[in-house]
């Protein structure tokens, strides 16, 4: 049985518009017009046991609202959603103690206090045994290299170790299931790749199942290796990371260094010219017919050097979002 | 259970970081009440009775509602509207908590503090007023009055936790607050007892629950009820108490599916 099934699941909100202005406050005070908003629309997808799933997508594509349904947090419109064999709706205790969501910016350390009274706190709600408890706080707390600030007020503590605190707080009760909602956001790059260590790390080390969502193609190139693209509420791509590129690319760049100076006019036939600062170009070419182009850039023009690659991710799952034709 | 305890334990540490605000706010309760004392007084004058109270008597009561006001005090209703708006709630309903009794915990926790302070300052007073102040010497009627006092915290409670889930569904709640207050505090005879009013005020006041929160705990310490009242009453606070809860949980419930997490 997988760890998280999904089907058919909708989340649409009620919204009523208001018209700008006076009248329009007025009016509204009176008659209201509700509207719904399709946060989630009709989603489907399983996991299994210590996958680590990305979901991304534009803003308000849904997948904030999606990972909030699977925690228990939203009422489902409709459809049907298991997590380790529960309905997260319930949010029956045996359910809530294997499952973590942690959301970037949201504290839930109690921000007068030490750290460790907000971890000794979640011992007793998560009732873990006192040894338990001991042995996955030192592991973590070595993992993150936070045991000297344990006992400083969270207020004083800086943005970097704060996160790391919360998700400290977040793993003691060693969930099974890991909810991450953009981990990684308003952190400097050096804590960001720290962050997707751990991540990483404690994906292998419990076997825990985990989902992230973030905008970052950092977080999901160096953690994903299934991505589920959401965008206005539907799912477009559920698989490897890898695969989007064969998928949705449909031309390969090749970029080239020329030795001697050429007729700029020249290249217009070889293939779109992307970038032109002589010696260097980048080309972008049709797959189909990139090595035929590399040959005639060999033979028709001095090379120095030339490379075939593959188009930068970021810019297919731009393109995927903006709604490029995709056939 | 440990958890709830665990969860007083730190909201009561939490609390004591800001002493001094505390401090500050029982100083303000103190002042209405010395208002209200020197006005009966007053308007006693030379009359024995009004309203079937005499002037110590009035004294008493009028000191010892604010005193009773300290214990069944509560914020909850702030709790929640600050939990629904900032989307905290979020932080408290994923983990295996009872909302309910989570708030019921850290209300809990933070009276002690109030209480030493505040009823430092009503024992000074009840000192100034020495000549005015009755006191009761019968340790049972104390208990009884101790216990309708618990209960009244419950009932206050649950009134309150009630109106802060009003927050699931309007955003804005101060106005609904703002009137509520001073409006109950006048129906459960926090200003005078419920006795000064008129017959219709009166009648009305005892169909709700209000008047028990206040009038019945003080009504008792003044011996002013018979032991079948007394007891009469304590049925009335528990079916309550029941109501309440049922209406609380429904409310809590419906409340929740609406719930969206925002804020975060």
């Amino acid at each position: 049985m997988s760890i998280v099934d999904v089907s058919h699941l909708k989340k649409y909100y009620q919204v009523h518009k208001k018209e700008p202005g006076l009248i329009g406050s007025l009016r509204s005070l009176v008659k209201r017009k509700y509207f719904d908003v399709k946060a989630v629309d009709n989603i489907s997808f399983q996991i299994e046991e210590g996958e680590l799933v990305g979901f991304i997508g534009p803003n308000g594509a849904g997948k904030t609202t999606t990972l909030k349904c699977l925690s228990g947090l939203l009422y489902p419109t409709s459809g049907f959603v298991s997590v380790l064999g529960f309905n997260p709706w319930d949010r029956k205790p045996p359910f809530l103690k294997q499952i973590s969501l942690v959301m970037g910016q949201k504290n839930q350390l109690w921000w007068d206090l030490p750290a460790q009274e907000s971890f000794i706190l979640n011992r007793e709600i998560y009732e873990i045994p006192q040894e338990k408890y001991q042995k996955t706080l030192d592991e973590l707390t070595d993992l993150l290299e936070i045991k000297d600030i344990l006992k400083v007020q969270v207020r004083k503590l800086s943005l970097g170790q704060r996160m790391k605190c919360e998700l400290v707080a977040a793993l003691l009760h060693s969930p099974k299931v890991l909810f991450l909602d953009e981990p990684t956001i308003g952190l400097d790059v050096v804590m960001q790749k720290k962050m997707r260590d751990f991540i990483k790390a404690y994906n292998r080390k419990y076997r825990a199942t985990i989902l992230l969502t973030s905008h970052y193609m950092g977080d999901v190139k160096e953690l994903c290796e299934r991505v589920i693209i959401i965008d206005k509420g539907k799912i477009i791509y559920d698989g490897k990371l890898g695969k989007i590129v064969e998928k949705y690319a449909d031309h390969k760049e090749i970029s080239v260094l020329f030795s001697q100076e050429i007729d700029p006019k020249k290249l217009i036939k070889i293939g779109a010219v992307k970038f032109y600062e002589f010696p260097r170009v980048v080309f972008s070419v049709p797959r189909s017919v990139a090595s035929l182009a590399a040959a005639e850039l060999l033979r028709k023009f001095p090379v120095a050097d030339l490379d075939i690659t593959e188009p930068p991710i970021e810019d297919i799952i731009r393109e995927v979002f903006t709604g490029k034709d995709l056939a | 259970m440990r958890k709830y305890w665990a969860l007083a334990k730190t909201s009561f540490q939490n609390s004591l970081v800001y002493r001094a605000d505390s401090f500050l706010w029982g100083i303000g309760e103190l002042v209405s009440t010395l208002v209200f004392l020197f006005i009966w007084i007053k308007i006693f004058g030379e009359k024995q009775v009004i309203a079937g109270f005499t002037l110590p008597e009035t004294v008493t009561y009028l000191i010892g509602v604010g005193l009773i006001d300290n214990f069944i005090d509560t914020w909850v209703s702030y709790d929640l509207e600050r939990d629904v708006q900032s989307g905290n709630l979020s932080n408290i309903i994923i983990r295996p908590v009872n909302y309910f009794f989570a708030r019921v915990a850290t209300n809990i926790s933070e009276k002690p503090l109030n209480l030493i302070i505040r009823f430092c300052v009503y024992f000074l007073i009840a000192l100034a007023f020495s000549s005015k102040f009755i006191v009761n010497q019968s340790l049972i009627l104390l208990l009884f009055c101790g216990l309708s006092i618990v209960f009244a915290a419950a009932v206050n409670f649950l009134i309150h936790f009630l109106l802060g889930c009003v927050a699931f569904w309007t955003v804005r709640t101060r106005g609904t607050f703002g009137i509520f207050r001073p409006l109950s505090s006048i129906v459960a005879g926090g200003y005078a007892p419920i006795s000064f009013f008129p017959p219709l005020f009166q009648k009305v006041a005892f169909l709700l629950p209000f008047a028990y929160t206040r009038y019945f705990p003080m009504l008792i310490y003044l011996q002013k009820i018979s032991g079948g009242e007394v007891f009469k009453g304590f049925l009335v606070q528990l079916f309550w108490i029941a109501i309440l809860y049922l209406m609380s949980r429904h409310l809590w419930h419906r409340g929740l599916k609406r719930y969206e997490g925002v804020g975060i």
